[in-house]
């Protein structure tokens, strides 16, 4: 409950304070969105499991979000951002799309 | 769903998650997504040959188990597993392994407890919230960098209107400006202005309208040879084709050419660069239209010709199509105005003539005056 009320207090901030994203962070936006909803199905299907923790799952938020926007960074500075942001992709979209079968299973018993 | 965490944790969906730290295999979770795409080994406990086939198979950290320092994947004492790779652990266990080892630690009894976890508990719902924060810029993002993308196309589609306009103001401006210097020259000249109009019309220099013949010709359908890969090109017009017609038709008697609209002067190349035939070095493409004014036997004779014959030849026997008609009235425009290389006074400027200052500057290079008139100026133009 007070998880669905944080996410929400978030998406009102957000709405609310309307921020301008500066123009040298644009191009990890994306990467940091798939990185956000790969800690949060996680957090959902380990809170289905049982299993589910506060500490672990902030650090995996912010372990996520940081070593994707490295990978974006480094590939960007080397010239190869685009083939290092799909490799990015692919991973945390393979690992969401596990999570998010887990949860379905969980949710349906399907 | 709630963040407290009351209820036992490593439950019942989580196979035997305290004997398994570091979670580098999993083996017998029903639960565990991709269990169904593993070829069988998901679900099986790992026996000592098997793992010992892993090792040999994927050469990881090769060397007797028992004797090395401890993974640092987190294995436990003594007990030595090889995790299968990295995708085949991605498929099979999407979830971090850090859940797993957490309720372990709970488990345990070694669980945060008192104001340690409320703390962590709050910065997780806080982190909750940026996940928000972040989810909702991002979706602003991207709905604000669509018009800017469409802004942007509409300003350059501005833009080009706006350059196509001003060309056409020019291009207004020049028409007025040769029509005044046309007058001008009339009244200046008087009755020499006619001949200087014929000299026009026969050098390309001025739109001429009239009768004459038209002659088009057109590529031939280019085959490729099945065994070599070579295209055959006999069907397509050559610039010598285009070259034969013109002077054929010069010779007719035409008083005027043009090709697809490109007015032949004096000077005027037809060449070929490639595939392409460059008429005075822009390009023409197929079908190519000569149009040629002049007496009214132009297209018969062409016909009849040397010229008309051998496309006649052409025609029949590689494809190339090629027709030749009479045609009533026809405009050529005039060629574009050809650089001025050489340029030399025909006859001494009388003193009287030039009533303003500066008319005939350079002319006499001896007495130049001091004006505004640079001294290196062409002598083509006066000043107003």
């Amino acid at each position: 409950m007070i998880a669905v009320l944080a996410l929400l207090a978030g998406v009102l901030l957000g709405i609310v304070i309307h921020p301008a994203v500066p123009p040298e962070l644009v191009p990890y936006l994306p990467i940091a969105v798939v990185a956000a909803l790969d800690a949060v199905f996680g957090g959902v299907r380990a809170k289905l499991d049982g299993i589910f923790d506060d500490k672990q799952f902030v650090v995996s938020f912010i372990s996520n979000v940081l070593v994707s926007a490295l990978i974006v960074y480094v590939g960007d500075q080397l010239g190869v951002g685009g083939q290092l942001s799909t490799g990015v992709v692919v991973v945390l979209g393979v690992r969401i799309f596990g999570n998010v079968a887990a949860i379905r299973r969980h949710l349906f018993r399907a | 769903m709630s963040t407290g965490d009351t209820e036992m944790p490593g439950g019942s969906e989580m196979p035997g998650g305290s004997e398994m730290p570091g979670g580098s295999e999993m083996p017998g979770g029903s639960e565990i997504p991709g269990d169904s795409e593993m070829p069988g080994d998901a679900g099986r406990p790992e026996s000592p040959f098997r793992r010992l086939g892993r090792m040999l198979s994927l050469g990881d950290s090769a060397g007797a188990g028992a004797e090395r320092p401890p993974d640092p994947d987190g294995s436990a004492a003594g007990k030595r597993t090889y995790g299968p790779d990295f995708l085949t652990q991605l498929f099979q266990h999407p979830l971090d392994p850090g859940y797993a080892d957490a309720a372990a630690r709970r488990a345990a009894g070694n669980g945060r407890t008192g104001a340690r976890k409320h703390t962590v508990r709050g910065i997780a719902a806080v982190t909750l919230g940026a996940i928000g924060f972040l989810l909702v810029v991002a979706y602003q993002q991207t709905v604000a960098e669509e018009p800017s993308r469409t802004k942007a196309r509409e300003t350059l589609i501005a833009q080009v209107e706006k350059r196509r306009d001003q060309t056409q103001q020019l291009q207004d401006r020049a028409d007025t400006l040769a029509d005044e210097v046309a007058a001008l020259r009339e009244r200046e000249l008087g009755g020499a202005v006619t001949g200087l109009r014929d000299l026009e019309a026969a050098t390309g220099l001025a739109a001429v309208e009239g009768s004459g013949a038209k002659i088009t010709l057109a590529d031939g359908p280019t085959s490729v040879d099945a065994v070599t890969g070579e295209r055959r090109t006999e069907g397509q017009v050559k610039d010598t084709d285009l070259q034969l017609a013109a002077n054929a038709l010069w010779s007719a008697g035409a008083e005027a050419i043009a090709v697809n609209g490109q007015r032949l002067t004096a000077t005027s190349t037809i060449r070929q660069a490639g595939e392409a035939i460059l008429v005075d070095l822009r390009p023409v493409t197929t079908p190519y239209e000569v149009v040629a004014i002049g007496p009214d036997s132009l297209a018969g004779d062409f016909q009849d010709g040397y010229a008309g014959k051998f496309f006649k030849v052409l025609a029949s026997r590689y494809g190339m199509s090629y027709d030749v008609a009479k045609v009533k009235s026809v405009t050529l425009e005039a060629a574009t105005e050809p650089k001025l290389r050489v340029a030399e006074p025909s006859v001494e400027p009388s003193l009287d003539s030039s009533t303003e200052p500066g008319t005939e500057p350079g002319t006499e290079p001896g007495t130049e005056t001091p004006s505004d008139v640079p001294s290196g100026s062409p002598p083509s133009e006066g000043g107003k």
